[in-house]
């Protein structure tokens, strides 16, 4: 049953990333970045993969009232339709962040920008940002819907981006990346354990909200 | 006969509406017509039925609640970017009765383009689609709500043809038609059940339905 859900979201995020409208800019930036060179820059390979997890959001797009008819008369509960939906998001957010790694490898190979360590760094700030993205805001597309979101979401980012590139990154946040990335463990333990919390409670308020939803559709 | 729904003194108030005391059964191999106007209540009942066929209540009880309900309506349940392939693709794991050869056969005898989008099919041939899904599923029980609407007459005519020769293949299974079209409901439904302002009007049975004629069907709507 979950897997017809995932594959739903799969094919939906499929057509709409092989779309003109999505190749055409994720094109545009990638033909920027190789006529930058040595010049050019991370951020444009990061827009690149949040272009790519973006498109992921698009499934609550077809979250219709005759879909949710669909799948409530089919039995289908909300814990398997929210649950499948964070495998979706969770495995979208991998490959974008995958993607991005790729794409930053692939310019160090060619023009040896940044160091390792700093594509490295890079990855996981990407990764916590993306996993940041799935537990806020996942919730509150069930509570607030997909539209109201959107807004809030191009905001953060646009924000995120700004300090990221303009303003120094904070002491604690440079020592405590430093920490995991120089194999400290226990830190890197510590930070897994805590996302894992924190996606916990928000998949359980994610299949509380999309309850209520159901409760007031019916 | 064999109930295989059965709706006990339902009585819903939402925000800008009311179910009062509605009763009724459903019987294995029979086509129910539901019509009244529009705003009479019928989605509001369809919805409160699969709400409650879901969960254990004692007004509405769906005997064959295992198999769910097939349900659908004029609008297409999956995003308008899927064609007919995606469709069985995501059915053939996502409900566990699904039948592909049928869902295929039923394709083929509307003449429906496999690969062709949904966005980019016309009325008519959603219907058929929409028909063609609610078929392929072993539901005992499937609902169609308002599912002709903005349909031509040829193929309202051969989509009726078809939803009263499955009943006739598959005499286990029940379908409830809402319609505010009377027309759809007269030709097709062996029971008539006609809602007003949340109400159930009149039950017209099996029996008496061929001494009703159109207009009397009209004065209870």
């Amino acid at each position: 049953m979950i897997n017809g859900l995932i594959l739903k979201d799969f094919i939906v995020f499929k057509k709409s990333i092989t779309s003109l409208k999505v190749i055409l800019p994720i094109g545009i930036l990638l033909v920027l970045n190789l006529l930058l060179g040595k010049n050019g820059s991370n951020i444009l390979n990061i827009l690149i993969g949040l272009l790519v997890f973006s498109l992921s959001f698009s499934s609550y797009d077809e979250d219709t009232e005759q879909w949710e008819l669909f799948t409530y008369s089919s039995k289908i509960s909300n814990l398997i339709l929210v649950s499948a939906r964070y495998i979706f998001l969770i495995s979208i957010m991998l490959l974008s962040v995958l993607f991005v790694y790729l794409l930053n490898i692939s310019e160090y190979l060619l023009f040896n920008v940044e160091s390792l360590h700093f594509i490295n760094f890079l990855m996981l700030v990407i990764l916590l940002l993306f996993s940041t993205v799935v537990i806020i805001f996942t919730p509150l597309i069930y509570l607030v819907g997909l539209n109201n979101v959107q807004i809030i979401m191009i905001g953060i980012f646009g924000i995120v981006f700004v300090l990221f590139k303009f303003l120094k990154i904070p002491n604690w946040m440079n020592n405590l990346f430093s920490a995991i990335l120089s194999n400290n463990i226990l830190m890197l333990l510590i930070i897994i354990s805590l996302f894992i919390v924190l996606g916990t409670i928000s998949f359980f308020m994610s299949v509380f909200f999309a309850k209520k939803r159901s409760l007031n559709n019916f | 006969m064999k109930d295989i729904l059965v709706v006990k003194e339902l009585n819903t108030k939402n925000k800008n509406f009311s179910l009062k005391n509605i009763s009724f059964s459903i019987s294995a191999g029979k086509i129910y017509g539901l019509i009244g106007k529009n705003g009479a209540g019928k989605s509001t009942l369809i919805k409160e039925i699969i709400r409650k066929s879901n969960i254990n209540s004692d007004d509405v009880i769906y005997t064959k609640s295992d198999s769910g309900i097939s349900y659908i309506s004029h609008i297409t349940s999956f995003p308008n970017t899927f064609n007919s392939k995606d469709i069985d693709k995501v059915c053939k794991k996502l409900i566990r009765d699904w039948d592909t050869n049928k869902y295929f056969n039923l394709l083929d005898e509307f003449e429906l383009p496999i690969k062709r989008n949904i966005g980019e099919l016309s009325t008519g041939m959603k219907a058929k689609l929409n028909i063609s899904i609610a078929l392929s599923r072993n539901s005992k029980l499937i609902i169609f709500d308002e599912a002709m609407n903005g349909i031509d007459a040829v193929s309202r005519k051969l989509i009726l043809k078809k939803l009263k020769s499955n009943i006739k293949l598959e005499p286990e299974k029940s379908m409830l038609i809402t319609s505010h079209v009377l027309e759809d409901i007269e030709e097709i439904s062996d029971e008539i059940i006609v809602i007003r302002d949340g109400e159930i009007v009149k039950n017209i049975s099996s029996k008496d339905i061929k001494n009703y004629q159109k207009d009397d069907v009209l004065e209870f709507m």
